[in-house]
This record gives C-alpha cells, structure tokens and sequence, in this order.
C-alpha cells in the first residue's frame, strides 16, 4: 500500500456516501485508477453496505407493521398530561436511588467504624480521673496509662493549688 | 377536521396542534415516524421487540417535552437526537443487567432478520446467515458515537450535515467517525468478504 494511501482511506467512506466535493471526489478517482489496494477496500466497504442493506430494508419492512399508536395512546390516556414513567428513565433513577443508598449505607457504617476505633484507641491511653470530696480539702487524681503516671491534685482553697 | 387533511399537514404544524393537546395531530406524527424510529432503534439493539418499546417510550417522552421544542432544528433531527441516545441507553441497561445475570448476550438478545429471498439455495442461506450475524456483532463492537453515526447513515440514508445537526458535532467529526466505524467492520468481516 502506498504511502498516501491512509488519506485516501480515510475519504473512501466519504467518496461512498456521496459527500465529498468534485475535486475531491477527482483526487480519489485518480489514485484508485493507480492503486489496487484502495479498490480492494472500497470494494470491501460496498460489500459492507450491501449486507447492512440486506439486514436493514428486511427491518424497515418489519417496522411498517404493528403500529405503537394504541400502546402510547393507551398511555398518555392513563398518565393523563402528568409525567409519564419512563421504563429506560425510570429503570436508571431507581438504580441512582439504590446506589445513592448503598453509597450513604457504606459512609454511614465507616464513619461508626472509625468512631469505635478511635475511641478505642483512646481508651488504650485513658485517663483516670477521680475528684474526691473531704472535709480537708477536695484531691482530684489523674492517671495517665500509657506513660504510667499518676498526678494527685490538693486543692487547699478556691485560689491554691498544689500537685504531687 | 378528518384524518387526510392532517396528513397534509407539515411536521411543524402537526406539533403546535399537538402542543394544545391535540391527540389526532400527534398520531399523525406518530404514524409518520414510527417505523424510522423503530429501524434505527434496532440498527442500535439488534432485536425488533425491544426496538419497539423503544419506539413507544421515544414517543411518550416526545410528547411529554413538545413544550421544550422550540423549531429551531428541524423535528425529525431532535427525533433522531432522542432515538438514539435512548436506544444507546436501552443497550446500556441490557448490558448492566446481563452482567448482573451472566447471561451470554449473543445468545439472548441478538436475532437476525434475514432478507426475503425468492429461491435461496440452503448453503448459501445459512453462509448470509452467517455474515448478517457477523454484521451484528461488528457494530455491537463500535464505540457509541460510531453507532450512531454508522446507524443513521446506512439506516436513515442522512446526510453528514443531516447527522452532524443530530449528533451535535461537525461535518469532519461525522466522516471520521464513519470511516473508524467501517474501517472497524470490515476488519472483523475480512474473512467473509
């Protein structure tokens, strides 16, 4: 095949359908007359198109018969001017509904996952914290785990406060 | 007003009658488009039944938005426009749901009106057979936009300006998607040709 030839390829489809312009149409008589690949392809594409006229006159003639009009009449009479329920339409909107769902489903169980794991993680270090009432002065006591520290809080007054 | 004389009528005159509800108008148009609509709904699924509900819901939704066309196209190029996208979206919700089902699409969906012939002789019948199924197979293979293009063209006979004001694209756009979508099927048909 020529080197050119992908131009002219490219406008066989065009030069079948009838939509190319004189000149063009010119170009591509003059490089077929010169180049049997490209014959061989454009005579490829009429086979194509006589198979695919086969199968579609054969549906045109099918389509002429059983006429819709009582099916839609049928139902633009029972929907009346409100909005019809589209089968296809209908079909994809319940399945965004049912995947919106399970989308916020799935959220919904991560987000209570995490919060579980987090305060779990919490609770690995947790924090004691006790406040006792006596007659001499309130103590309150703070037990960190994870350094196992513990801090005892005296408080003498409202104002002072010591630690140990 | 008896039903000859609606015949008579253009598209966009049978449109504004069926703005204002006038179902008669609309079963003009109806009649007028319904097996275009069908044709080029099964050039995209494949199965005449299913080209059918196509068909219908294509009308319904077409008088459902009557409001919504202004003329500025002409009507059968938005009728086209929403013909093929439902088809397209038909075939999409087939496919979901035969994944769903691991059903083999071939086998349940595809069916192949063959030809009528006068006189064909047996071997020659079942090798057409053969290719029309082929020919099946070849466009199931096209990218949407190729469909649509390859369809409307051998379907509907449009011209590329035709498929283009459908398709919402150029002229230059519609000839390469042709010539990919021919270039495609001949590949695939090469043994047979």
């Amino acid at each position: 095949m020529a080197k050119n030839c992908k131009y002219y390829l490219e406008k066989l489809s065009a030069y079948l359908d009838n939509e190319l312009n004189s000149a063009q149409r010119e170009g591509v008589e003059v490089h077929l007359n010169c180049c049997a690949d490209c014959r061989q392809y454009l005579n490829d594409l009429e086979r194509i198109h006589g198979y695919t006229q086969d199968i579609y006159s054969s549906v045109r003639k099918n389509a002429h018969q059983d006429s819709v009009w009582n099916s839609i009449a049928a139902q633009l009479a029972e929907n009346g001017s409100g909005t019809v329920k589209n089968p296809i339409l209908w079909g994809r909107k319940r399945f965004a509904v049912w995947i919106s769902s399970a989308v916020a489903a799935c959220l919904i169980l991560l987000s209570g996952f995490f919060a579980y794991y987090a305060f779990l993680k919490l609770n690995r270090n947790q924090c004691i914290v006790t406040w006792v009432e006596s007659k001499k002065a309130p103590v309150m006591v703070y037990k960190d785990k994870s350094t196992n520290t513990t801090i005892i809080w005296m408080f003498s007054d409202e104002n002072s406060v010591s630690n140990t | 007003m008896n039903d000859a004389e609606y015949t008579e009528y253009s598209d966009e005159t049978l449109i504004e009658k069926a703005k204002k509800s006038d179902l008669d108008a609309f079963r003009v148009i109806v009649q007028r488009y319904e097996s275009r609509v069908k044709s080029v709904a099964y050039g995209i699924v494949h199965n005449e039944d299913d080209a059918k509900d196509i068909c219908q819901d294509v009308f319904i939704k077409v008088y459902r938005s009557l409001d919504n066309f202004q003329g500025n196209s002409r009507f059968y190029t938005w009728l086209y426009r929403i013909t093929v996208n439902m088809a397209i979206d038909y075939n999409r919700k087939i496919r979901r749901k035969q994944a769903m089902e691991y059903i083999d699409e071939i086998n349940v969906k595809t069916e192949i009106p063959m030809p009528e012939t006068k006189q064909v002789r047996p071997d020659k019948y079942i090798y057409d057979k053969e290719i029309y199924a082929k020919l099946n197979e070849a466009v199931e293979l096209l990218s949407e936009e190729q469909k649509k293009a390859f369809v409307l063209r051998e379907m509907e006979d449009l011209s590329y300006q035709e498929i283009a004001d459908i398709m919402k694209c150029s002229v230059g756009t519609v000839m390469s998607r042709l010539y990919y979508a021919r270039d495609k099927i001949r590949i695939y048909l090469k043994p047979y040709l």
